[in-house]
């Protein structure tokens, strides 16, 4: 009786103790906006797609800059841990001038900083 | 005590579950709790549900809402009552890159029942009962535009909407009945010409009841159905983010009767859903409650 307690503590801390290894690729997938799109004054900037990874990531983050002004307009991360996700998030078009903003999402990998990135650019109005 | 045996089965709270993400708030309308003729009743419930987005199939966020109801039943006599409820809601929004969070209070409801049948046996058993009701949803919840893009998180859908329902009981054995209830929503227009599409619920349980000690305990298992047609703006069917479904969902619900309160624990979980906006499935839903039971006088 014993050993199979003694068995079963073993198993249970060795199951507790794995950890997944982490992603060395990840596919990054944007469903909008297409590249080059138009965003007309006042209107939205709907950024949505997927990242998928061949095994557990360490997080992301989504930045829009724009490239004309260099303006951080959004930068936001999420540290949560998982093998995919799905990021849709909305910016509403308020520049001033003719601007090219620059949309990036970059999987966090692993904790050593390798990253996987994909950006894609579209045109705003004022 | 045959007579209490279908009371009580009559009272058992059939509680349903209004789809926010798909169909707005308070969608649909059930009187389970309320079937019985022979109480005036206070009571308080309060309501948890959950609904999951996805993006290709990768769980993007997760809507939970609170919802903390008093609801109010009036006998006026033996045919006819009132019954109107009053909640406020707390709902959030949690992405990976953030959350949101929408409180206040929803649109609140009234309706009108009339009892058409109430068919007893040689010995004074309720043996059919059939209910009918319609009512009115009022627009005073806090609501946005549809361009809001947390519009099926607010509490309010800024519109009158129009409730009627059915309710019928029969009783199979002395222990056991059954309960098919089933109700139609039709959906107004908000100030911005936005419309949730009408919505319909059918539930059928199976109700068993059973003395525990020197109280009851009324359990209840079933099935409910419920359609939300498509959203519309100035008429119009909206092609995306139309909130049109179709959710099959399985029941239990258990009701301890003491005296004269009543403390239920229901929960509903979709078996099969198909969303339009196949983003969108709904989760376990649950909840408790508590009612006093009000004898009426005789008139």
């Amino acid at each position: 009786m014993k050993l199979i307690v003694t068995l079963l503590i073993g198993l249970s801390v060795l199951l507790a103790c794995k950890k997944d290894e982490p992603a060395t690729t990840a596919t990054i997938a944007f469903i909008e906006p297409t590249a080059n799109d138009t965003i007309v004054a006042g209107g939205e900037l709907h950024v949505e797609g997927t990242i998928v990874g061949n095994s557990e990531m360490h997080g992301y983050t989504l930045k829009m800059v724009n490239e004309s002004t260099n303006e951080v307009l959004v930068n936001t991360t999420s540290s949560s841990h998982a093998s995919s996700y799905a990021f849709h998030e909305h910016w509403d078009n308020n520049v001033t001038q003719n601007s090219i903003v620059a949309v990036t999402i970059t999987a966090h990998l692993d904790d050593a900083g390798n990253q996987a990135t994909k950006t894609l650019k579209v045109v705003c109005l004022p | 005590m045959k007579k209490k045996l279908l009371i009580v089965m009559l009272s058992m709270s059939i509680t349903s579950f209004a789809c926010d993400i798909c169909g707005g708030v308070a969608s649909n309308v059930s009187i389970g709790v309320l079937a019985n003729t022979n109480f005036h009743i206070v009571g308080v419930r309060n309501t948890y549900r959950s609904y999951s987005s996805y993006i290709n199939d990768i769980k993007h966020a997760t809507d939970r809402l609170f919802s903390q109801e008093l609801f109010l039943r009036y006998q006026w006599n033996k045919n006819w009552q009132l019954y109107g409820s009053f909640q406020h809601q707390l709902a959030f929004q949690q992405r990976d890159l953030g959350s949101e969070f929408v409180r206040g209070i929803t649109d609140p409801s009234l309706l009108l029942n009339r009892l058409l049948i109430n068919k007893q046996d040689s010995t004074g058993r309720t043996t059919d009962f059939l209910m009918v009701g319609a009512g009115l949803k009022f627009p005073l919840g806090k609501n946005a535009p549809s361009s809001n893009l947390l519009k099926n998180l607010y509490p309010g859908t800024g519109s009158f909407d129009m409730l009627l329902l059915a309710n019928y009981t029969h009783q199979l054995t002395k222990k056991m009945g059954v309960q098919v209830e089933t109700s139609y929503t039709l959906k107004g227009k908000d100030k911005w010409g936005y419309s949730y599409g009408n919505s319909f619920q059918g539930t059928v349980s199976f109700v068993h009841s059973q003395p525990v000690q020197s109280y009851r305990l009324v359990s209840a298992f079933g099935i409910v159905t419920e359609d939300f047609q498509a959203s519309k703006i100035n008429g119009l069917e909206l092609v995306t983010a139309s909130n049109r479904a179709t959710i099959l969902s399985g029941k239990l619900n258990l009701n301890l009767f003491t005296n004269k309160w009543v403390w239920s624990v229901f929960a509903q979980y979709p078996i099969a859903q198909q969303n339009q906006e196949i983003l969108i499935k709904r989760n376990l839903s649950g909840g408790i409650g508590l009612l006093y039971l009000i004898k009426k006088r005789k008139k």
